[in-house]
């Protein structure tokens, strides 16, 4: 068989059909044009033209966590390359499989401080799974197999693949190998039969366990087995933010979200239980509080793909490496039906002594209230992407959960911007699922031009953005431990601090308008003022066939409880101000 | 307490930057780097001297195995210890 002849770029295409890649998202520059003119003849692969590499990225990642799929992103060198720093970093902390290509200077000018040049490898080391400089196009088929083997396998996470402007251009026969082989990438395979063995045993004999389960369920496509381990034995189940969706919360074995924000029933759970099984989660520090007081009672198991994560914080009594899905299956058979009953009858009694409330009866708009509808009036139906800080928290106490991959956030780096180009990313892969965005109207504006994407492919992404007039997480934290102190946190134009003084505050109370943005991206923009508009504005949204916006003024000062301050131990919580 | 490890990793542009930076990135230090060929001209091997306790050895011999182009990763401490014990 005689190989085509083919350039560089072109061999980018042909990799992405090879790794079934349908959607594209990146914004072009000289160091891409290759690639472009090659994509312009792919009419298989639909490019997504976002207006910033970062909502590029965000777009990719936010396929991918829709989807389970790799998501792409193509950005140029230099600025195209750095801005897409920030969605690497996002995608690299929750484990997100994507694979980024960018442009790069000639190589014979890399090195010299040419016009766009960045070191774009030595950049997104920290934030990438793996990453390559590509130096000759002999090698490019290879390497953007490998870039979507390493992506998609083991704990997956994005890779980068920068590829001079010279290497698009040159000419090869090369073609990729028939299956990926790397000396140095060995993903775990298999797992231990006697650590499961050991785990099982822990778990028939336990009178008090507990899971505590992350996003490795969701990657590892293991939420049905979860819920049938845990409901053979009886096993309370609480969830961090990754790992919603992966046990459905209407379950009464579930206890909801754990951690700083978590419930008081989970919290307890945790100080409280004599096993505790950690699955697909790593013991991140919003989650223990204080790490020598997390789960004080409590022999610890940890099941998890990735042997790094293992005794990285906290060391375990029965580490089991492998695909959580096989081992979880594998304990299913092994554990024995257990009613265990004082334990779970304990945890109601504190579920309900201790739910997650807001007041009802005021007449004013709370945004824990407008979340709660959102809930109510999308049937709890709606694919949930949230922006970080408060609203973030919210909806993960005023939803139930019940499918994997219903609920899209950025746990890990809690990046600002994140939620709307994700929900944008998500619903290109569903154009017919009902994508809400909750943000604040802080983050909101860090990535609020790729509305413009949503209207013009139809997408019909319903944005909710709680304007409570402040940059509401770090205001609690200010109102909580610094002296109520609101340095840099008033977005509204009134009640800045002197050192923050707007010159004519009286001109409006809120800027921008956003409505008004709504409205010139070609959405529709909802205003909502008052209580009782806020059911009729979602319903209105929700059946409007083009994206909407939907801005709620919300009480500037309601915080998010329970809440575990930052250093503190899981039992220390502050359940109000009061 | 110190750790003497060797490595065997991919001899390519990058990799010594990929492996000083995963180390110093994790709050870890390195007292000691060397760096050599090998037989088989596409690999190279690095031996080097990381101070810390055996939770600070378990988690760089982890991380480092994670990097795509380490290929093997071994402890000599012991070893070492155990030939200073006989001399
Ligand atoms: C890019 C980025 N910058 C800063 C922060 C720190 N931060 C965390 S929450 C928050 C406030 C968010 O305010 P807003 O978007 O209005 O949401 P709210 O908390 O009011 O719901 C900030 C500034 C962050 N998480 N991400």
């Amino acid at each position: 068989m005689t190989t085509k002849t083919r350039t560089g770029a072109d061999c980018v295409v042909e990799g992405l059909r090879q790794a079934g890649a349908e959607i594209v998202y990146g914004l072009p520059g000289g160091a891409v044009l290759d690639m472009f003119s090659k994509l312009y003849h792919a009419e298989d692969i639909q490019f997504v033209l976002a207006r910033h590499e970062q909502g590029a990225t965000h777009m990719a990642d936010g396929y991918a966590r829709a989807t389970g799929k790799v998501g792409v992103c193509l950005v140029t060198s230099g600025p195209g390359a750095t801005n897409a720093v920030t969605g690497l970093a996002t995608a690299y902390m929750d484990g997100i499989p994507m694979v980024c290509i960018s442009g790069q200077v000639p190589s014979h000018m890399i090195g010299n401080d040419a016009f766009q040049e960045a070191d774009t490898t030595g950049i997104t080391r920290a934030v990438t799974k793996h990453n390559y400089l590509v130096h000759r196009t002999d090698d490019l088929p290879r390497i953007i197999a490998e870039a979507f083997h390493i992506a998609a396998s083991g704990k997956p996470g994005p890779v980068l693949i920068d590829i001079p402007k010279d290497v698009q251009r040159a000419e090869t026969t090369a073609t990729a190998p028939e299956s990926v082989n790397l000396a140095g990438y060995r993903p775990v395979s298999g797992y231990d039969r006697d650590e499961v063995k050991l785990l099982a045993d822990a778990i028939n004999e336990a009178e008090r366990p507990l899971l505590y389960t992350g996003g490795g369920v969701i990657a590892g496509g293991a939420a049905a087995e979860l819920t049938a381990l845990a409901r053979k034995a009886n096993l309370p189940v609480t969830t961090t933010l990754m790992g919603l969706g992966g046990f459905p919360e209407t379950d009464p074995l579930s206890l909801k979200m754990l951690g700083m924000h978590g419930t008081v029933t989970a919290n307890r759970a945790v100080g409280e239980c004599d096993l505790l099984i950690a699955v697909g989660a790593r013991f991140d520090d919003r989650v223990t509080g204080k790490i020598s007081e997390f789960a004080p009672k409590a022999k610890k198991a940890h099941i998890d793909i990735d042997p790094s994560s293992i005794n990285k914080s906290v060391s375990v009594d029965i580490p089991v490496c492998g695909h959580v899905k096989d081992i979880l299956e594998e304990l299913i058979d092994q554990v024995e039906p257990r009613e265990r009953s004082t334990w779970n009858e304990h945890l109601d009694e504190l579920k309900a002594q201790n739910p997650l409330a807001y007041d009802q009866s005021t007449d004013e708009v709370l945004p824990q209230y407008v979340i709660d509808m959102v809930y109510k009036v999308s049937g709890g139906e709606a694919l949930i992407v949230t922006d970080v800080g408060q609203q973030q928290m919210w909806a993960t106490h005023f939803f139930d959960y019940t499918r994997p991959r219903t609920f899209l956030s950025s746990g890990g780096l809690g990046t600002m911007g994140y939620g709307l180009p994700a929900a944008i990313g998500a619903q290109a892969a569903f154009p017919e699922k009902n994508v809400v965005v909750l943000a604040g109207d802080g983050g909101i504006q860090m990535c609020f031009q790729e509305l413009v994407v949503a209207v013009e492919h139809g997408w019909n992404v319903n944005v909710i953005i709680l304007n409570n007039g402040h940059l509401g997480m770090v205001r609690q934290w200010q109102e909580m431990f610094y002296d109520k102190e609101y340095s840099a946190t008033v977005l509204k134009q009134r009640g800045r601090p002197a050192n923050e003084k707007i010159p004519d505050s009286s001109r409006r109370e809120f800027l921008p308008d956003f409505v008004m943005m709504a409205e010139a991206y070609g959405a529709v923009g909802l205003r909502v003022t008052k209580k009782d508009d806020v059911v009729p504005a979602l319903e209105k949204a929700f059946s409007t066939k083009a994206p909407v916006v939907v801005e709620c003024i919300v009480k500037e000062d309601e915080n998010v409880y329970p809440m575990v301050p930052p250093g503190a131990s899981l039992d220390e919580m502050i359940c109000s101000m009061a | 307490m110190k750790h003497f490890i060797t490595l065997l990793v991919e001899n390519q542009p990058g990799v010594l930057a990929r492996i000083v930076g995963l180390i110093s990135g994790r709050g870890y230090n390195i007292e000691t780097l060397n760096v050599g060929p090998t037989d088989d001209p596409t690999l190279s091997r690095m031996t080097m001297t990381v101070p810390g306790d055996d939770h600070v050895l378990e988690q760089v011999t982890k991380q480092l195995y994670k990097l795509v182009d380490v290929i093997e990763v071994t402890d000599l401490t012991a070893r070492r210890e155990d030939a200073q014990g006989r001399d």
